[in-house]
């Protein structure tokens, strides 16, 4: 791994949280903003005075105000075909009501967003997009996070006045790996193709045939298969495009979402992890100018499933008649113990680029004052240049690369014949050859996953995965992001300090560490590189 | 694996060279490969697709929206002909000057008028000696001193629109020529370009210069080949005979009726579906592939001869005021001689239809009238015999002189069925792309259908006048305040008929089954 560590900057949000920058800017006419010249516009919504930017649409700038105009076509992040007709606005002066996400300020301007008549044009569209929606709410996933739902209660309330069959569409279809299509739910706003085609730069998914036949559809064979085709789904604002792999399995009123980050590659997208009764569900970008904007890859996306208890390990396990078996924790750290007493020439530590800095940190201290370690290597994921991506994917699919080699002595080197090798989270394939080489007196493996790899660890413990922690990464860019515990971690799983506690006090000795705050201190007043960095860690 | 015949190859080429985006070359190589194999078939497309240089998914996506690109059988599409006329076809053969100064149809009759030397016998391409000595801003303020409004529909001053053109230093400008006439009952720019292609090629060069295009583009419906063949010839002609200089390329719709709007018709030409742009930007900003671009109506283009050569003053001394000039009529409908008329701005429909046209055929009387393509609101016959043939008259008596579609409806016709007809068409053409026209024309098509066999109850024709007033004003284009305006205007005018299908369950005007 060729990685070199670079001086870190913090991010645009630093704590993983996103700040939008406003271009709104203080009253005066004319401002800068970058060094170039900005005119100003001052316009009244509602007979709230603002100023704006030469060029904000007058749905942004309503939007700055906190006057939510409904829409369902426009998304921030992509270009605005003014088709759905939800966001109209009176303008005085303009003789028939405007679509707010394409019409400029002016300098002057007086926009009503609540007239009758305003009113009455989105009562129109609400019921022309019902007309032939399907009365599929009871059993479509989108139901209580979907926009029609949503504005229809807030807008309409009219019942429906169709006495004819309605349109028929295809349903049910799955249109690639992780996307399924309804195409009688959707509403045709384009979310999906102008996304795929803007920023994904590929054209998988558009509208055929045209009037009311018009269809959301893919087309030749070719399926709705990049990488970040679940972020459709999550633009979606009706249940037309859903995640096959959500499908049917929870309510989302029963979800609470927590925020954190992916740990899927280096590029640490912020997400939102959706929990009902301590279990993972799903998911979904959480909005991060600076890191991941609206968007993360349908691999990261997935990555939700190392929390479920089906991929983790629950117990300890040693080693016993070449095979691992799974015993209870005062057993295996008895065994511990008495392979350490025992005797080695040398510790070696393996840190993990897989996991936070805190965890890291607790593993460090570890070693070096428990198990006599006085090397610190680290490992990690091979890299992948085949993941990496001009969008978000990056070739390195660990999520704290920068971090832990800013702490570690160097990657994983040359491994003393005969000594104690401590292991965060695992080794690569290669260096599993290395290690039984070395014929290593013992060998502890602290890890969240199953072990797939054979019988080669002496004592394997469980720790919690970073969804259960609070943790710090570094991540691409060397922006760094912290993220709080979104889970609960499993009874008898806790994070890596709280591990190193259990091992200290098997073996008869005390240990404070026991939060990520108290990693984190030890590290500043112990760690060069880290007592060196600029602001607080 | 599907492959061009060598002969159709080196059109393929052709068609690349003649368009400045790959992509704009998917369409006519649509109409190549259906040409070639009579249907258009998956493995036409992906090899259309590569050399347009587009998404083989796009590709499919653009051709299903285009009725004539559809297979033989099931998905085959029965094009509405634009000589719509509830039941009765009309000939456009028929066509005639019926006012002392014609300017447009002067040379109709002329046997062979599209052949090159016949046209200059009649003075064809005279006018053009005068180019050389104006410049653009001197043909622009010519045509915006003749008030001459365009032909096209929304008679819009053709020499203001000139004026908005925002050329930008080093960038294209192009002029597009609307030969896509689909709205019903209209048929007098086919009539020109069969009886005076000269003319309306004329016309593009005045346009040409007074708006320096770097290049011409003519987009014709689908369904017009003989019109566009016989265009083509001409434009040979003129081009060898260097009479004419300008760029020229023939497009053709596949039978799409929104694509005679103008920016669904840039999209057309792109290599796009035929979707209308939200305005603003406005074409003459940003139009064909992104650069100012102007788009005229044929008829508008064939007036420019006459003013080029005799003078504003003497275009403003026909016709009204606000209407200068003649137009030509697409007169169809229960009249005794159904046909293309040019009169002068301004003459009364009473006098047109009964001195002009023959009256009401088979005795019957006037009942309604549509003065300009059914996007308009319908005249009853007190309100369409009251009226002049200008713009201003029919605005006063509610409607629009529009495309000048004039479709007279005898008092045997059943306004019921009439709607019903016109939302069926308006429900199979509209583009889709915004909810309220997209969900709006099938629902009033459903309730007008339902209405019109006895099945329809109180409460629909009122519905049906909601959706019509929920679509009004708040599209995208005009399209569906075409339906709107048919909807409201037939639905209040002749209500009565209406409450008669509802309150006797049938359409009174059909044999009673007693």
């Amino acid at each position: 791994m060729s990685f070199r560590p670079l001086p870190f900057v913090r991010g645009g949000s630093g704590w993983g949280r996103s700040t939008s920058p406003s271009p709104c800017l203080p009253a005066g006419g004319q401002a800068y903003k970058g060094g170039k010249r900005v005119i100003m516009m001052r316009l009244t919504i509602d007979d709230r005075e603002l100023e704006v930017a030469d060029g904000t649409t007058v749905l942004a700038a309503a939007d700055r105000l906190g006057l939510r105009i409904p829409r369902f076509c426009h998304h921030p992040r992509l270009s605005s075909p003014g088709n759905c007709r939800m966001c109209v606005v009176e303008v005085e002066g303009a003789e028939e009501l405007v679509i707010s996400c394409r019409e400029p300020v002016r300098d002057g301007m007086k926009v009503r967003t609540d007239t009758p008549e305003v009113r009455q044009a989105r009562a129109d569209v609400l019921e022309f997009m019902l007309l032939n929606h399907p009365l599929d709410c009871p059993v479509c996933d989108q139901s209580g996070e979907c926009a029609l739902q949503e504005l229809y209660f807030e807008h309409s309330q009219r019942p429906s006045r169709l006495m004819d069959p309605k349109v028929r569409k295809r349903k049910a279809a799955r249109i690639g790996p992780h996307v399924m299509l309804d195409a009688e739910r959707c509403v045709q706003c384009t979310r999906c193709v102008r996304f795929c085609d803007e920023v994904v730069g590929r054209h998988e998914i558009g509208l055929c045939e045209r009037s009311d036949r018009t269809e959301i559809s893919v087309s030749a064979g070719i399926e709705f298969s990049n990488a970040y085709s679940l972020c459709a789904v999550d633009i979606c604002p009706v249940g037309a495009l859903t995640s096959i792999d959500f499908r049917f399995k929870k309510r989302v009123w029963y979800l609470s979402s927590s925020p954190t980050i992916c740990t899927g590659c280096s590029r640490g997208c912020n997400v939102w992890l959706d929990r009902s009764e301590g279990v993972p569900y799903r998911m979904r970008s959480r909005e991060n100018e600076a890191v991941n904007k609206s968007w993360m890859c349908d691999y990261g996306r997935m990555t939700y499933k190392r929390a479920l208890s089906v991929n983790r390990l629950q117990t300890p396990l040693i080693l016993s008649d070449h095979e691992m078996k799974e015993v209870a924790w005062k057993d295996a750290l008895l065994r511990l113990t008495e392979l350490v007493s025992a005797g080695a020439r040398d510790c070696v530590c393996v840190l993990s680029a897989r996991s936070s800095i805190e965890e890291n940190l607790a593993f460090m201290r570890l070693c070096r004052e428990l198990l006599g370690a006085r090397r610190f290597y680290y490992t990690g994921s091979d890299p992948d240049p085949s993941f990496a991506d001009s969008i978000l994917r990056t070739a390195d699919k660990n999520p704290n690369f920068a971090g832990v080699s800013m702490i570690a002595d160097g990657p994983m080197g040359e491994l003393p014949q005969k000594c104690g090798v401590a292991i965060l989270d695992g080794l690569a394939a290669g260096e599993l050859m290395e290690l039984v080489s070395a014929s290593p007196a013992w060998t502890l493996l602290v890890t969240a996953e199953k072990q797939q790899s054979g019988s080669w660890a002496d004592v394997v413990l469980p720790k919690a995965t970073h969804f259960e922690q609070q943790g710090t990464f570094i991540s691409a860019g060397n922006i760094l992001q912290r993220a709080d515990a979104a889970l609960d971690p499993p009874a008898g799983v806790p994070p890596a300090w709280a591990v190193a506690g259990r091992i200290a006090n098997a073996m008869g000795l005390d240990w404070e560490m026991m939060d990520a705050a108290a990693c984190r201190a030890w590290g500043k007043a112990n760690i060069q590189a880290l007592a060196k960095m600029e602001g607080s860690l | 694996m599907f492959t061009f015949t060598p002969d159709r190859k080196k059109r393929v080429a052709e068609i690349l060279s003649a368009y400045p985006e790959k992509r704009a070359t998917l369409l006519p190589l649509l109409w190549l490969v259906k040409e070639q194999e009579g249907v258009v078939t998956p493995e036409a497309i992906a090899h259309v697709a590569e050399i347009a240089g587009v998404a083989e998914a796009e590709a499919h996506e653009v051709k299903s929206f285009y009725a004539m690109f559809k297979g033989a059988g099931t998905d085959a599409e029965e094009l509405p002909s634009n000589s719509l006329v509830f039941g009765r076809a009309v000939a456009p053969s028929y066509c005639r000057a019926a006012c002392p100064r014609p300017l447009i149809t002067r040379h109709f009759d002329v046997p062979r008028m599209a052949e090159l030397a016949v046209a200059r016998q009649h003075g064809a391409y005279v006018s053009l000696a005068k180019l050389s000595r104006l410049r653009p801003e001197d043909l622009i303020a010519l045509v915006m001193d003749s008030g001459l409004r365009g032909r096209g529909g929304a008679g819009f001053p053709t020499g203001r629109k000139w004026h908005h053109l925002k050329r930008r230093p080093g960038k294209q400008v192009y002029l597009v020529v609307n030969a896509d006439e689909s709205e019903p009952g209209t048929f007098k720019d086919r009539a020109i370009i069969e009886r005076d292609p000269h003319l309306l090629l004329e016309g593009i060069a005045i346009a040409a210069a007074a708006i320096t295009a770097d290049k011409v583009f003519v987009y014709f419906s689908g369904d017009d080949e003989i019109p566009m063949s016989i265009f083509a010839q001409a434009l040979r002609e003129a081009r060898e005979g260097g009479l004419i200089k300008f760029d020229c390329t023939i497009c053709r719709n596949a039978g799409a009726y929104i694509c005679g709007e103008e920016s669904a018709l840039l999209n057309s030409i792109e290599g796009r579906r035929g979707e209308a742009r939200a305005k603003p930007p406005f074409p003459t900003e940003a139009g064909l592939f992104g650069y100012p671009t102007a788009v005229q109506n044929v008829e508008t283009l064939a007036v420019l001869p006459f003013i080029l050569r005799e003078g504003a003053v003497a275009f403003r001394g026909i016709g009204t005021a606000d209407s200068p000039g003649t137009r030509l009529i697409s007169l169809s409908g229960h009249v005794e001689r159904p046909g293309v008329y040019e009169v002068e701005m301004g003459m009364p429909i009473a006098e047109f239809i009964t001195e002009c046209a023959g009256g009401i055929a088979g005795g019957g009387r006037l009942k309604a009238l549509f003065p300009g393509g059914v996007s308009v609101p319908v005249l009853t016959a007190p309100e369409a015999l009251a009226s002049r043939i200008d713009f201003e008259s029919i605005e006063d008596a509610g409607s629009h002189l529009g495309t000048g579609g004039m479709i007279a409806i005898d008092d045997s016709t059943c306004m019921v069925s009439v709607l019903m007809d016109i939302a069926r068409f308006f429900a199979q053409e509209s583009c889709g792309e915004c909810t309220p026209c997209r969900e709006g024309c099938g629902w009033i098509h459903k309730i007008a259908r339902r209405i019109e066999r006895g099945e329809g109850s109180r409460e629909d024709i009122n519905v049906m006048i909601d959706a019509a007033d929920g679509m009004s004003g708040r599209t995208i284009c005009a399209l569906a305040d075409g339906l709107a305006a048919a909807v409201l205007s037939i639905a209040t005018k002749f209500r009565k008929e209406f409450e008669e299908h509802v309150r006797s369950g049938r359409c009174p005007s059909a044999p009673s089954p007693l």
